[in-house]
């Protein structure tokens, strides 16, 4: 068969233009201005710095603290999202058909804007009469002091964040649930394994690659979260909740330090691709 | 139908029609409603040709849009914002100076709210309305405790003394009802501290802006006045309140706070049987009687290609009538001191006390870079308050950040 | 059969916990203005009233915000139907030069926060020649600033739209393409004829996909949107979140309304959704 070159082309070339000018060319701006010193409102444009926002930041405890605090929300919101979801696709894998229809409300929290979600779980997390704290005290519990602890705020960001993203990975465990042969599970059955023990070493083996996926999405959402924090606690109390997110923001909208912002902006984005790297890694050599 | 026919004019050319946009800071809806519906039609009568773009950016929204439209070169002719932007603005020469065009308007009636926009002799804002920040308490709670609802507290001392005897606490020792609830985060807690550090004869820097002061003596006594209100045993407020929809004074979660008039205004519509147990107390004292009054004004774009109409915009806009339209509107502190007698005024005894305290009011530096060194500040004293560190220590590495960001 | 019972109820249990917040909300935008703040809270409405709606479709810009937001979403779906999903299809099923470097390149760009690129977009945006009022060399006007296509163009192309249209495509059998092509279809015909046919789950999934993509940009609205004629739904939330106002009942309203256009797309879409999302998974 020939194949003319010219031919993928106009497959190709409309959609890397595109990304070319509105994502490329913005970030190989944004990359050289994180070698200069710029502030939007300066009349003077960006002045050449050379590494020095780098420098600063790998020398910055307000950048290390940041760091931390999005890679607690990460490393607690994936496992999480992961557990959650899977036995959510287990049930619903296991479920009578009729209730299939409820799918879509699992999707809703995953869809809806994350301003409007962040406003519904402010109200939710007010210290008296939100609606857990009322559910709390009818059981005899404590008010809680959701939002309003430094060593409390981020696990509520979590608990939210969990809440949106289970629905989101739990169909997409539970497709791939659906590919699973149902007499692999039950040659497994019947050289006596438990259920427990089917799930274990057949089951989630086999979901690996879905699993490796909802981590890195996982990886690229969580370590970039802002508008959660931002909307419900501003980064605080005490700094616990200022992810680099909210840090980047602040010092691009807030300071004018637009060169820091993207100088701490490729820090994160060094960080994701190196996770990200390494998950993929860990897979190849696993499989 | 007008759209169209600008649109229409602006096609075949024939109108020498200018356009000049203004932004205003909030989204309050009375206030969009008089400008939109009154005060901007008024003004295109009166200037045929000239054609007002208005938008309304939440405060919250206004640095970040205001940076990116500096940036690209497409800022609005005219824009609010509150008088501590004066200095950023102005040395980057953003904003132009107003002093040769004030001699058009009556500026002895704006008094010294015109000094707020004042940077290096220059003034660049001309105000529109005001806050204040007062203790305002609930004169129920003080009787229900044996304290005299006619008479505040007015110095640091009866103020804690008060606020012990209205604090109440469950049987885990949890605050229940803050005797004085205070904000431990943000801007909110940087204003309260800022106030109290007047009260003590303390300042941010001395009169030039050139030299930290608030790590000093007067800083460290209101720091250290701070951190005993917050005490988790014989404190007064509890660290960390949320925002809530409904205001604590409503709530019962407080019974004394420090608040503007903004708030109160909220108060008095969705609550009005609260409101009616309102009272607010003058200035506190210590060495000095003080408090934070902070106004928000107009600014001219110094890029403005058609600055003659945008300053006509400014002084149609804050001319007495429709000053006292836009700050009757939202229950606001007018900055004409000819409007004090307004009937707005007259109608609200809680906006005449926060009037009758000006007197003792102090406004945040005018320096560059001050949003950051607030948040420095404010981060410094979230810890002394949570005990994190000492009031001195907080200070000190609050003051070190602070001067590197001083202009050289 | 008595496991199966437990199974169902652990199933509704999740949906409860899902469903409960935005029952809550919708419940309280139903509340009349004194319930919402009235002291201690009522938890049901007494009565239901329609009064937030009512405000917020008629004596605020919420229709007209409404309307902006889904002419942006509808150009942005378009666009990526059009040039992300052809890409993703080349990168799964042509050959050409460099292919995974470039795909590699598409995914990298992922990991930039958008508040670093925002700003020099918006410069970019600006400076458009000949667009806008602007010369050939992109000054004089204002380009694409306060224009609904200005608004969509971060969003007309996803990365994550390649990302998925590629995992899609080279699922499906290539012996499809080399059949088509032995029969003298050209490159262009193999895909709109036969592989678009059978990729509805694929086209389900971005449509939903790049609308709600469209539909909470907030950062980027909020600084190319001019005035009211180019303001955003997301954007308009915020006006009711100002300091001092007492505009929670409308902004109840406003939060359930903009929920509505992509509850009633998920709906529509779903059966064919389920299975588009699940196929970006296994490669």
């Amino acid at each position: 068969m020939i194949q003319k070159r010219w031919a993928v082309w106009p497959f190709v070339l409309p959609g890397l233009l595109y990304l070319v000018f509105t994502h490329l060319a913005p970030t190989l701006y944004a990359l050289y201005l994180s070698f200069t010193s710029y502030d939007p409102a300066q009349r003077g444009g960006p002045e050449w710095l050379g590494l020095d926002n780098y420098a600063r930041l790998l020398t910055d405890p307000q950048v290390a603290r940041a760091l931390l605090v999005t890679a607690q929300f990460a490393f607690e919101v994936i496992p999480l999202n992961i557990v959650f979801a899977l036995a959510l696709a287990l049930l619903l894998n296991a479920a009578s058909r009729r209730l299939s229809g409820l799918r879509a409300a699992f999707f809703l929290p995953s869809v809806a804007s994350a301003v409007v979600v962040s406003l519904i779980w402010l109200w939710l997390y007010e210290p008296t009469f939100g609606l857990l704290n009322q559910a709390f005290k009818a059981v005899g519990l404590g008010p809680m002091p959701w939002l309003s602890d430094p060593n409390w705020a981020l696990h509520s960001l979590v608990i939210m964040r969990v809440w949106r993203g289970v629905g989101w990975n739990a169909v997409i465990y539970l497709a791939a649930l659906q590919t699973i042969p149902e007499d692999v599970k039950e040659a497994g059955r019947v050289d006596g394994a438990s259920d427990w023990q089917v799930f274990r070493y057949i089951t989630w083996p086999l979901l690996t690659p879905v699993t490796i996926y909802v981590v890195v999405t996982g990886l690229i959402s969580t370590f970039q979260t802002f508008a959660e924090p931002f909307v419900m606690t501003k980064g605080g109390p005490l700094e616990s909740t200022t992810t680099v997110g909210v840090l980047i923001y602040r010092q691009a909208f807030e300071y004018g330090e637009m060169g820091l912002a993207s100088a701490t902006s490729f820090l994160l984005a060094i960080v994701i691709f190196a996770l990200a790297l390494l998950n993929f890694l860990r897979v190849r050599r696993a499989g | 139908m007008r759209k169209i026919l600008t649109l229409t004019l602006a096609l075949i050319g024939t109108a020498s029609a200018s356009t000049i946009t203004v932004w205003y800071a909030g989204t309050f809806q009375g206030h969009m409603d008089l400008v939109n519906k009154t005060i901007v039609p008024a003004f295109e009568k009166a200037n045929p040709g000239v054609d007002v773009r208005v938008e309304f950016v939440p405060w919250g929204d206004l640095s970040t849009k205001l940076n990116a439209s500096f940036a690209a070169g497409n800022a609005p002719d005219v824009f609010m914002h509150g008088a501590a932007a004066t200095a950023g603005f102005a040395a980057n020469g953003r904003i132009v100076p107003l002093d040769s065009y004030l001699t058009q308007i009556d500026t002895k009636d704006f008094g010294k709210t015109l000094n707020q926009g004042q940077y290096l002799g220059k003034k660049y804002m001309v105000p529109v309305f005001g806050a204040g920040r007062l203790l305002v308490y609930r004169k129920d709670l003080f009787q229900q405790v044996g304290l005299d609802p006619n008479k505040p507290p007015t110095t640091w001392n009866t103020m804690l003394a008060a606020a012990r005897k209205l604090t109440t606490r469950d049987s885990s020792g949890r605050i229940q009802r803050a005797g004085l609830l205070l904000d431990s985060a943000g801007t909110n807690l940087q204003q309260v501290y800022a106030s109290l550090l007047w009260q003590a004869g303390g300042d941010f820097f001395d009169d030039a802006n050139k030299v930290v002061k608030f790590d000093g003596i007067q800083g460290i006594q209101a720091l250290k006045f701070m951190q005993q209100l917050f005490d988790p045993q014989t404190g007064v407020s509890p660290l960390g309140e949320p925002v809530s929809p409904v205001s604590p004074l409503v709530t019962g979660r407080a019974a004394m706070l420090f608040a503007v008039p903004d708030d109160l205004t909220t108060i008095k519509v969705n609550n009005p049987d609260v409101y009616a147990k309102l009272a607010v107390a003058p200035a506190l004292k210590d060495k000095e009687q003080a408090t934070l009054y902070s106004f928000s004004g107009f600014f001219l774009n110094a890029d403005s290609k058609d600055k003659a109409d945008a300053w006509n915009y400014i002084k149609f806009a804050t001319s007495s009538k429709n000053l006292e339209d836009f700050n009757a509107a939202a229950g606001n502190i007018p900055p004409l001191q000819s409007l004090v007698s307004a009937s707005f005024v007259k109608s609200n005894p809680i906006l005449q006390s926060y009037i009758q305290n000006m007197q003792y009011a102090v406004g945040n530096p005018n320096v560059p870079n001050w949003t950051k060194m607030r948040d420095i500040l404010s981060v410094q004293l979230e810890r002394a308050i949570y005990g994190k560190a000492s009031a001195a220590e907080a200070l000190r590495t609050a003051a070190q950040s602070v001067k590197r960001e001083l202009p050289k | 059969m008595k496991s199966r019972a437990l199974i169902n109820m652990g199933v509704i249990a999740f949906a409860l916990v899902t469903l409960a917040p935005f029952a809550w909300i919708l419940l309280s935008s139903f509340k009349p203005q004194s319930e919402i703040f009235a002291w201690p809270p009522h938890f049901l409405p007494t009565r239901l009233s329609l009064e937030h709606y009512v405000y917020a479709l008629t004596s605020t810009h919420i229709p007209l915000y409404f309307l902006n937001s889904l002419i942006v979403a509808i150009m942005v779906v378009a666009g990526n139907l059009l040039i992300a999903v052809p890409t993703g299809y080349a990168f799964a099923r042509l050959p050409f030069q460099y292919r995974d470097q470039l795909f590699l390149a598409v995914l990298a760009g992922m990991m930039v926060p958008n508040q670093a690129t925002v700003i020099p977009l918006f410069i970019i945006t600006k400076h458009l020649p000949l667009l806008g009022g602007n010369d050939l060399s992109g000054a004089g006007g204002n380009g694409l600033l306060g224009t609904h296509l200005g608004l969509a163009l971060p969003h007309i192309v996803l990365a994550f739209v390649i990302f998925l249209s590629r995992q899609f495509f080279s699922e499906l059998p290539g012996e499809l393409r080399d059949a088509a092509r032995i029969d003298g279809a050209t490159e262009g015909q193999v895909f709109w004829r036969v592989y678009v046919p059978i990729s509805l789950p694929l086209l389900a999934t971005i449509t939903i996909f790049s609308f709600v993509a469209a539909w909470d940009d907030f950062l980027w609205a909020l600084i190319v949107g001019v005035g009211e004629e180019t303001r955003t739904l997301q954007v308009g939330l915020s006006v009711f979140l100002t300091q001092g106002s007492a505009n929670w009942g409308p902004l109840l309203a406003a939060t359930v309304l903009a929920t509505i256009p992509i509850v009633i797309l998920f709906i529509v879409n779903q059966r064919a959704f389920i299975a588009g999302l699940a196929t970006g998974s296994d490669k």
